[in-house]
């Protein structure tokens, strides 16, 4: 139930290092898709702020800035774990008192944030905003999600690096994950000692060079079969 | 109890959970036990649909693998599929008749020695989020009675996950369905942790999970998400009790 035209954004994300560039553009294209003026995925959740990670042209870059300064706003709210569809900014005037007036003076009249998350691991927060006030068509919300589940992906990638691998947005998106696939993360993070974001990077990292598909590996380390801290360095 | 007492009982309890503050996971969960203590049924669980129209299951009478393979395996093709995509009860299916129908699926259930399975739509007027699977071990037909009785618990399952507090803008159905899709995978990850903490199975993970949620008035998925990301401090729950010691052997995976 994707759209065509985020079907064709989506596979602009699968690309590895080498498409670096088809990645950034893909921010603009995923704007159109969606109804909006401009997006901007935003890499880190809470009050150390964001680094500011895909997307973001001048609007929403400013945006972010404002959230983090004013300590309120979409990003903050999405963060805690449901996505903001403000379609009105007028009308939340009385929930973000001060960024709903700044945003205002952007020339911003709609809001939109997702939360990037897989269960427990919370990578950042995607935001969208358009200078004309409305809802998201319902297309654009299933979009939207997509999109989000994407880009988390790709903002993993981000920030656990392993040369030679892709997004993997096409092999194996977090929806087509067996539950194993998140048992396992838990069971690696615990096993390595490390982040469940880093346990999955791990995960996809292995069964991308083993050549198997994720859920196959992920049930071995679930029967104990397979386990990452027994594994040559 | 009379079974009209259990049955009173089931609707008082979901009326008063659902005013309530409640975790839906745990919910659902309970739902699917009421299904199986309510319906001449063996097993049930709830399958909820994401934002591409996939079914995940979401909560289950029993966490035995085998039961959770063969929700897995609807994904393509079974009476879950149907009853979400068309919006139609699918009752009264004999497997060993199925085999055209839903080749995969009809196999591995008879493998598990289900005879027949049914699928409810959960639906609230003309959506339908995903469905209610039941499994019956014996030759025995869901009556009308259970069917409308299944139907309703169904409803009952949907109207809690339409009720959800956390969710801004209520009225947005798709974003209450990714929230709890994504507690589901919180509790996944959750039970992996505390299973390679503790050396225990996952199944034996989700139950200590759960029954130190209730113990503790802890909604399920904040617990889970606090144990999956290490900021949990529930001391017992991460290590168990001091007499049990950390070198006993690997126990047998499940």
């Amino acid at each position: 139930m994707v759209s065509n035209r985020m079907a064709r954004v989506l596979q602009l994300l699968d690309g590895g290092p080498q498409r670096r560039g088809a990645v950034e553009s893909a921010a603009v294209q995923a704007a159109e898709a969606l109804g909006v003026d401009g997006l901007c995925a935003g890499l880190g959740t809470g009050s150390t702020g964001m680094v500011l990670s895909w997307g973001c042209e001048t609007v929403s870059a400013r945006l972010e800035e404002l959230q983090f300064t004013l300590g309120e706003g979409p990003g903050p709210d999405a963060a805690a774990g449901a996505p903001v569809l403000a379609a009105d900014l007028t009308a939340m005037r009385a929930h973000w008192p001060a960024f709903a007036s700044e945003a205002a003076a952007l020339g911003v009249r709609a809001v939109f944030a997702w939360p990037l998350r897989i269960g427990a691991i919370s990578v950042g927060t995607l935001i969208a905003h358009r200078a004309t006030a409305g809802p998201l068509a319902e297309e654009a919300l299933a979009d939207a999600y997509a999109l989000a589940e994407a880009v988390t992906l790709v903002m993993l990638h981000q920030q656990y690096p392993t040369a030679g691998l892709p997004p993997q947005h096409d092999q194996a998106s977090p929806a087509t994950y067996r539950a194993e696939v998140h048992q396992a993360v838990g069971m690696i993070s615990v096993q390595l000692g490390v982040g469940l974001a880093e346990a999955l990077a791990r995960l996809r990292a292995y069964a991308y060079s083993a050549e198997r598909p994720i859920n196959e590996v992920a049930a071995l380390v679930v029967a104990r079969s397979l386990r990452f801290n027994e594994l040559d360095p | 109890m009379t079974r009209e007492e259990q049955l009173v009982e089931a609707f008082v309890e979901a009326a008063d959970t659902l005013v309530d503050d409640f975790d839906v996971i745990e919910f659902l969960h309970t739902v699917a036990g009421r299904c199986v203590q309510l319906l001449d049924v063996d097993a049930a669980g709830l399958m909820l649909a994401d934002h591409l129209g996939q079914l995940h299951a979401s909560a289950s009478s029993t966490e035995s693998a085998r039961l959770l393979e063969l929700f897995e395996l609807q994904a393509d093709a079974g009476p879950c599929m149907e009853a979400f995509r068309t919006g139609e009860q699918v009752v009264n299916v004999d497997l060993k008749a199925s085999q055209d129908r839903w080749p995969r699926f009809a196999e591995e259930a008879q493998a598990a020695g289900y005879v027949s399975v049914h699928a409810l739509p959960l639906r609230l007027r003309t959506v339908v989020i995903g469905a209610l699977n039941l499994f019956c071990s014996r030759p025995v037909a869901l009556s009308e009675a259970d069917t409308r009785t299944g139907q309703a618990l169904a409803d009952v399952a949907t109207i809690g996950i339409l009720a959800q507090r956390s969710v801004r803008q209520s009225e947005l159905l798709a974003a209450q369905l990714q929230q709890a899709l994504n507690s589901r995978v919180g509790i996944e990850q959750a039970k992996g942790v505390l299973a390679e903490r503790r050396q225990i199975t996952v199944d034996e993970a989700f139950t200590l999970l759960r029954s130190h949620a209730r113990d503790h008035n802890l909604h399920l998925s904040d617990l889970a998400r606090q144990v999956a990301d290490g900021s949990s401090t529930a001391a017992e729950l991460l290590s168990g009790p001091q007499e049990r010691f950390a070198n006993a052997s690997t126990p047998e995976a499940s």
